[in-house]
């Protein structure tokens, strides 16, 4: 184990120059960085040996190897994301008539191409009432109406609010902001990522291995965790 | 709006003060007295709660002065919690000292009781995700109080409580742990709803992350005879992370998180 909590260790030091501020957030890419990956491949690696070496069938177990497993899990559709996943940030105007099939990829001037069409037919926005001495009102609630249309010149509605994305053919849509001048666009961001259920999973694993885990009536101060 | 802030200073003040009250009972050897008075200040700090939301009409989550009567209130249930499943009922002088703390700090931070929650806050999550890390943050600084106390009464010999105290901060980390892992996890789930992406490398996101590994490190130093020895030093590091996510990332500009920049 002690292997592991070196690398545990190690991981805690490599977070911490993460969260150093510098100008622009530039501090982030140490996350992208091959040794970052090569470290978390080093934890996966020795999580998964831990496991092996407890490996038998019983409800204690159960929690161990959920929770560790669970990490594992985490860490391959992070990874999956990280290879494959496409993202995109773009204004939209609300025009009803402006359609998008292209999406940039803000590298270059390159875009990913949709099997579809999309419209900002309408928007709608509301305030909370003005208090004290605040410039300006802080926005309660906004939504846009969103027009889809197929290969097949089929086309559907959605409602788009914040924190209730719009899916569609793999892509997920969420409304990241608006025009706060003339409300002339909306500002969306779209994922495309293969990892994201993996991710979802890992987690689900996770929080049933960790309840289990800890919240099973333990044997005294020195009973495994 | 005015009225209001007034109530909320006065409850506040009240509410520290019949804690410290409650304390001094306790440390005098005088029970009831001591928790008459620590319900009398847990209710006194419900007051402020119930205010802070009558005046801004939504759960008053969303800033670090509300965030931390709700973190005060939470450590009087645990209490009962602990009392009730471990036999805990001796650590209760701990959980009056820490309930108050909290309540000092929000004395000094901006009263903004006609907070406004913005979309990206309206969601089922907003809930379960900051009462989750309020629970384990209350549970971890009890749990770091009786390392620092057993760490500074095992200097001199003659304490037989001493492997109460080390079981106590066991299990009181063990059932803080779960609390801690479902906040860290839900917060995942719910950026992947409003933003799109389940973790971003936000300065709070990377603090809770040092912070959840750190307890992971202590729990598996407890686990080896050779690692036992930095168990508790692994503990202190977590505590110290855990108060800076909770409270550094967003009272220094110079952390400052972009995604978190309510609480």
């Amino acid at each position: 184990m002690i292997p592991g909590i070196i690398l545990l260790v190690v991981l805690v030091m490599f977070m911490l120059a993460g969260a150093i501020p510098v100008m622009g957030g530039a501090q982030v890419a140490i996350f992208h960085t091959p040794f970052f990956i090569l470290l978390t491949a080093g934890l996966s690696i020795s999580v998964l040996t831990c496991c092996w070496k407890r490996r038998s069938i019983n409800f204690r177990n159960a929690g161990f190897q959920l929770t560790h497993l669970g990490i594992i899990v985490i860490l391959i559709g992070a990874m999956v994301g990280f290879l494959f996943a496409k993202k995109s940030e773009f204004a939209l105007p609300i025009s009803g008539e402006h359609e998008i099939r292209q999406l940039p990829t803000g590298v270059d001037d390159s875009y990913f191409n949709l099997d579809f069409g999309i419209t900002v037919t309408d928007f709608r926005v509301d305030f909370y009432e003005q208090t004290g001495q605040k410039a300006n009102p802080t926005p309660k609630h906004f939504q846009a109406s969103l027009t889809i249309r197929d290969k097949d010149n089929s086309t559907t509605k959605h409602e788009l609010m914040v924190n209730h994305p719009v899916e569609h053919d793999g892509w997920r849509f969420f409304l990241m902001s608006y025009d706060r001048e003339s409300r002339r666009y909306v500002e969306l961001s779209a994922r495309n990522d293969p990892g994201r259920n993996i991710v979802f999973a890992g987690i689900a694993m996770l929080m049933l291995g960790i309840s289990i885990t800890c919240f099973r009536k333990n044997e005294g101060s020195n009973g495994t965790v | 709006m005015e009225q209001y802030s007034l109530i909320v200073t006065y409850l506040l003040i009240a509410a520290v003060l019949v804690y410290a009250a409650g304390y001094a009972a306790l440390l005098a050897k005088k029970a009831g007295a001591g928790n008459g008075l620590a319900l009398a200040a847990w209710l006194a700090s419900a007051g402020v709660m119930a205010t802070n939301w009558i005046a801004c009409g939504h759960p008053p989550f969303g800033s670090m002065g509300h965030v931390m009567v709700v973190l005060s209130l939470c450590f009087m249930p645990v209490y009962l919690l602990l009392r009730q499943r471990y036999n805990l009922g001796w650590l209760k002088i701990y959980f009056v000292f820490a309930s108050a703390i909290p309540l000092v700090g929000s004395l000094f931070m901006e009263k903004d009781v006609a907070w406004q929650r913005v979309p990206a806050l309206q969601s089922p999550w907003f809930i379960p995700h900051v009462t989750a890390y309020m629970l384990s943050y209350a549970l971890a600084t009890v749990a770091f109080v009786l390392t620092v106390v057993l760490k500074i009464r095992s200097k001199s010999p003659g304490h037989p409580e001493l492997l109460q105290y080390e079981s106590a901060g066991y299990q009181i980390l063990r059932l803080a742990f779960p609390f801690m892992t479902f906040g860290l996890l839900s917060g995942c789930l719910w950026a992947e709803s409003a933003w799109g992406v389940y973790w971003s490398w936000d300065s709070k996101e990377t603090w809770s992350l040092i912070t959840w590994t750190l307890y992971l490190v202590h729990f598996h130093c407890r686990t080896d005879a050779r690692l036992k020895p930095w168990a508790a030093t692994a503990q202190v590091l977590a505590f110290i992370a855990l108060v800076t996510t909770f409270l550094c990332v967003n009272l220094l500009p110079k952390l400052a998180s972009a995604l978190h920049s309510y609480a």
